[in-house]
């Protein structure tokens, strides 16, 4: 078992996708001294751009270097998981050497000597990276029955509206609703193919009873629900968290319901239209209620011209 | 484009952009990729 080289440690993955309210869910069960989720590192952007050869990996140097790579990444974040001097090459080399090699044991390994110095009771530590669901295969791969998902799923008008805003995401409505669209198939696979290995919850029920929810999770990863968890003003992390993006304000206050249909506000109907035609088969499965009433259909045509504007705008931007 | 919301963010993900492309860079001589 995967499990008892972490010294029973268990390893859960947050999937779909970015902007489903996952911060305000980390952030509320990291006040647990049995739970640790820091700020993702995203090897996503890694992975996306080349294809690792983990067979030279066996060589220390090269994996010393891929190890160096990822530590680097963690030095980048606005709320690090390391102090210094903490952490170093050669001690996370060490701590995985001898296992299977490749990124996701780097990631992991990193993980566990932060958890294991600063969350010492921990029993449960998250990637809470969302975009693991693009690699969720390799993973099942690699940790067989412990890998363990929890699928926060948000109405897709909701976090599309909110991914129109991010530039981590695209700006366009058709262009976020089929990335949406691609997560929520790719997670619905990983549900139909292991079902006990998935827990989903929707935001809007978060929002709606917080304690609930967090229980739910909890007993899904088999640790105490703590009253703590819902004092999101005593995290440390939300304090900075939420100075830091508009996107991220909510995220030092207990749940704001009008924040469900916010949406509102911002999203033509035409894009309400979009999302709601594309997203049918998902608005029915989570009970989502439609505002509008007839289906469109996008041209090929419409489509490609989304995907070539918001990349020009990334270009422009110099975030590709 | 720049008035987007997570705007704070735009500058730290340009530095952390240019380090993953010459850390690539590095492993693409070793062969790693």
């Amino acid at each position: 078992m995967e499990k008892e080289k972490r010294n029973g440690i268990k390893i859960l993955f947050m999937i779909p996708l970015r902007r489903c309210g996952s911060h305000a869910i980390r952030l509320r069960l990291n006040m647990s001294e049995e739970f640790y989720s820091p700020y993702p590192l995203h090897i996503i952007d890694i992975l996306n751009k080349v294809n690792i050869k983990d067979e030279e990996l066996l060589d220390d140097n090269k994996y010393k270097k891929l190890i160096e790579l990822i530590l680097g990444l963690e030095e980048k974040l606005f709320f690090r998981w390391f102090k210094e001097g903490d952490i170093s090459v050669d001690k996370v080399f060490e701590a995985i050497k001898n296992d299977i090699r490749n990124i996701h044991k780097i990631s992991e390994g990193i993980l566990l000597q932060s958890a294991s110095l600063y969350k010492p009771k921990a029993k449960i530590i998250m990637d809470k990276s969302l975009d693991c669901i693009n690699y969720a295969e390799d993973l099942i791969n690699i940790y067989g029955e412990d890998a363990k998902f929890l699928n926060i799923v948000r109405d897709p008008r909701a976090q599309i509206n909110s991914m129109n805003q991010a530039i981590i995401h695209d700006f366009s409505t058709i262009s976020n609703t089929l990335t949406w669209l691609n997560a929520y198939n790719k997670a619905n696979y990983l549900i139909n193919k292991f079902p006990n290995n998935v827990l989903t919850i929707t935001f809007e029920e978060f929002l709606m009873n917080q304690e609930e929810t967090l229980k739910k999770i909890c007993k899904f990863n088999g640790i105490e629900f703590k009253i703590e968890m819902m004092e999101i003003k005593k995290s440390d992390e939300a304090k900075i968290i939420h100075s830091k993006s508009a996107l991220w304000k909510s995220n030092y206050s207990d749940p704001i319901l009008e924040n469900i249909d916010k949406f509102k506000k911002s999203l033509s109907y035409y894009d309400l239209e979009i999302i709601e035609t594309l997203t049918e088969e998902f608005m029915n499965k989570y009970n989502y209620k439609r505002l509008t009433n007839e289906n469109i259909k996008l041209t090929e045509d419409e489509i490609n011209k989304a995907k070539d504007d918001s990349l020009k705008n990334k270009e422009k931007l110099g975030i590709c | 484009m720049l008035e987007h919301d997570d705007k704070d963010d735009y500058e730290a993900r340009q530095k952390r952009n240019k380090y993953i492309l010459e850390m690539l860079k590095e492993m693409s001589e070793l062969r790693i990729i």
